[in-house]
């Protein structure tokens, strides 16, 4: 009973004994002269950048995480080059490939095998005809099939007996034996749609179209965000009681409902901009897509309040210290002490709330591009490519998982990392 | 608490007025008019057209007018889905069948969320509270239509034995058809209440109260559920507004990837067609609907909550 360690009761008041007692004499030794004098020394002053790190360093899920989102940015923004098909290209021949090949030999076999179930229902019919000296009536036709049928090889167990594996990666024909002829040929590694096009290719385009309109949007919520919540807490007052209204209102909007409308009524005014003529603009349009750019605007309407209403809370408090007082008596302006000071103070909120945002855009984006109203083809984005892939989603279940799979992970390994920078930046937050 | 209540009632009447005027604006900026389609008509025929339907008039009068419909509860007509039927007409036949799924979606949201929550806050620190985390974590980084269309997949999909549920919704099937849909809708908000339930009850435990309740020498049960609990969930009901946003909208996913045929499925394909009429009613009640709960569920907490105050400074 002694030696056992009692499970201490969650809001016990016992004071835990057990590792009080760990304590030996050593640790109530005297410290030496060197020790005293190497005190101050030996320690380095850190900033608040490298102390988050450390902090951030030691959290293994979110270094986890950081490691996953670099090898996203590397698959998004370095893999299409490595790739020699476009996103865009139709590779011909090369119809709905599975991310799975056999090598050409185990092919042939396999052809062999089905070819006969086809020669063989043929005689079979023309057997049966032969015996009954007329044309077959059509449920006669079918007893037969089904009888052929069941007769029919076992796919699976031919496969074992001829050790016929499936090999990684999706090749068509032609590819393997171009390969046999000594070519180099780039794997289709998850397959092809029923275009040609490379899946591998277009889910980089894709991963990088969510990342891109992530951290866009993300940076067009903190600078709204930033400058409206900075003003409305330093001016305070009427002017604080006004604008918090108003971001009040806005919140309480539905607003993937707002979302959809402007990106419905927002898309022929830009269609009919782009084609409008060959300026930047025009061109930057085009390059961007109409829907996109209305997913920015709503984003830049809508989601910025919660930044806002975060960095006025901070800014409420940072006012009333000394140091902006001494700016003051000094002579800077509000624009200055709001710039210079107050926000640099509120710079770990900002960082982290601007981290947990885009996994938010990212969400939103994949929303809209599924339902159709998101990035407009030929871009792909995820979503897009999640909504194409549902209406083959039993032949081709692969084309579903794949964009699937990565969307979440990418959005999991945001949201593992901005928790994680949350912890380190500001660790009175931490429960 | 009148005064309040009556505060919170203009503002949700102000916000529904600014979306409705949005709505309305951003639909009247769509270049080309909803006359010219698959033949043009004269000009003749487009000016009685417009005189018809106050087209002619400035648009704040046309704000006005269509306002002054809404009240009265006209919409105006579909263009183009279902050819002149009044916008109302269809909104009260399909909403039903999306408020029943978003009805369920949150019952199991809210029910196992709290459930989870509160059993990692107990069991804090232990192999339950890691597994509850990581499963929730996990939750609320899967977008809706990811769970939906692998749920669809899986269990209505190609292979016999998990092929369990229909894969085209069928309300005459009863329950069988409701689950995979309102699992793929609750699945979010459930994971996000656990991970609320758990950090609110985690500070309740850890308030000076719950510790003389202790001392009192009170039953374990007793402390968890009358103390405890109680104080837990007022963080979960001021989630329920926005938890009502996601699921009618989030119900425009589950709507169209399992085929029910409700108005979030069907506002998407106005949408897609282009019916500006549909678009606007739609909008504009799916917003209604959502703000009137909220303003309920913003009553409601001040009701379980009385700690707030209600003078004009409290945030």
């Amino acid at each position: 009973m002694s030696d056992k360690i009692k499970r201490v009761k969650f809001g016990s008041m016992q004071p835990d004994i057990e590792n009080l007692l760990e304590l030996t004499p050593e640790d109530f030794a005297k410290a030496s002269e060197e020790q005293k004098e190497g005190f101050i020394t030996d320690r380095k002053s850190t900033s608040y950048w490298q102390d988050a790190w450390r902090r951030l360093r030691q959290n293994k899920v979110s270094m986890v995480a950081l490691g996953i989102i670099v090898l996203f940015i590397l698959f998004a923004f370095l893999g299409p080059r490595l790739v020699p098909y476009g996103y865009d290209q139709f590779i011909a021949g090369s119809e709905n490939l599975y991310p799975w090949h056999y090598s050409l030999e185990d092919q042939a076999l396999l052809d062999g095998v089905s070819g006969n179930d086809a020669e063989r229902l043929e005689t079979a019919l023309a057997t049966a005809e032969e015996e009954k000296g007329s044309e077959l009536s059509s449920k006669e036709i079918a007893i037969i099939k089904a009888r052929i049928k069941s007769g029919k090889l076992d796919i699976g167990e031919f496969k074992k007996e001829n050790g016929i594996h499936l090999q990684l990666f999706g090749y068509s024909e032609a590819e393997l034996e171009r390969i046999e002829n000594g070519e180099h040929v780039f794997p289709h590694v998850f397959g092809t749609d029923k275009y040609g096009r490379d899946i591998m290719v277009r889910i980089m385009i894709g991963t990088r179209v969510s990342m891109l309109v992530g951290i866009c949007a993300a940076f067009l919520v903190l600078l709204i965000g930033a400058t409206y919540g900075s003003i409305s807490g330093f001016a305070g007052g009427k002017v604080d009681t006004v604008m918090m209204r108003v971001a009040e209102l806005i919140y309480s909007v539905p607003e993937i409902l707002v979302v959809l409308l402007i990106s419905t009524a927002l898309k022929p005014a830009l269609v009919a901009f782009q084609n409008s003529g060959g300026g930047v603009l025009q061109r930057l349009v085009g390059l961007m897509g109409p829907n996109l750019i209305s997913l920015f605007v709503a984003f830049g309407l809508l989601y910025w309040v919660t930044m806002a209403r975060i960095i006025r809370g901070q800014i409420l408090q940072l006012k009333e210290q000394e140091f902006v007082t001494a700016a003051k008596a000094l002579g800077a302006n509000s624009g200055r002490i709001i710039k210079k000071h107050l926000l640099p103070n509120c710079i770990g909120q900002i960082v982290v709330t601007t981290c947990l945002q885009i996994p938010e855009a990212i969400f939103l984006e994949s929303f809209l591009s599924f339902l159709g109203v998101g990035v407009s083809a030929p871009m792909t984005s995820l979503g897009s490519m999640s909504a194409d892939a549902l209406k083959g989603v039993e032949t081709y279940g692969y084309r579903l998982v794949i964009p699937a799979l990565i969307l979440s992970i990418m959005i999991l390994a945001f949201n593992l990392f901005g928790d994680g920078l949350r912890d380190a930046l500001d660790p009175r937050l931490k429960k | 608490m009148a005064k309040y209540t009556l505060k919170r009632f203009g503002m949700a009447l102000i916000t529904l007025f600014v979306i409705a005027s949005l709505t309305f604006l951003l639909m009247n900026s769509i270049p080309g008019s909803p006359w010219l389609s698959e033949k043009s008509p004269s000009q003749a025929t487009i000016n009685a057209l417009n005189e018809k339907y106050g087209m002619d008039k400035p648009v704040i009068v046309q704000l006005g007018k269509y306002l002054e419909n809404i009240v009265q509860g006209d919409m105006g007509v579909s263009l183009k889905m279902q050819k002149n039927r009044p916008v109302i007409d269809i909104i009260t036949e399909m909403f039903p069948v999306s408020a029943s799924i978003g009805f369920f979606a949150i019952l199991w949201a809210t029910l196992v969320g709290v459930t989870l929550g509160c059993l990692a806050a107990y069991n804090r620190g232990t192999w339950i509270d890691s597994l509850l985390r990581i499963i929730s974590t996990i939750g609320i980084s899967m977008p809706t239509f990811v769970v939906a269309s692998l749920l669809l997949t899986t269990f209505a999909g190609a292979n016999e034995a998990l092929r369990i549920f229909p894969t085209i919704f069928n309300s005459s099937l009863g329950a069988k058809a409701y689950v995979l849909p309102c699992f793929a809708l609750g699945l979010y908000p459930m994971c996000y209440t656990a991970r609320q339930a758990r950090s609110s009850m985690l500070d309740a435990l850890g308030q000076d109260y719950i510790k003389t309740a202790r001392a009192k020498g009170l039953r374990n049960t007793t402390i968890i559920f009358k103390h405890a609990l109680r104080n837990a969930l007022i963080p979960v009901i001021t989630y329920l507004g926005p938890e009502i946003a996601f699921v009618f909208c989030g119900g425009f996913v589950t709507e169209t990837v399992f085929s029910i045929p409700g108005l979030g499925r069907y506002f998407i394909q106005s949408i897609l067609n282009r019916d500006y009429p549909l678009i606007m009613g739609t909008t504009i009640f799916l917003a209604a609907f959502i703000i009137l709960m909220n303003f309920l569920v913003d009553v409601l907490y001040k009701v379980v909550d009385p700690r707030i105050n209600f003078s004009e400074g409290g945030e």
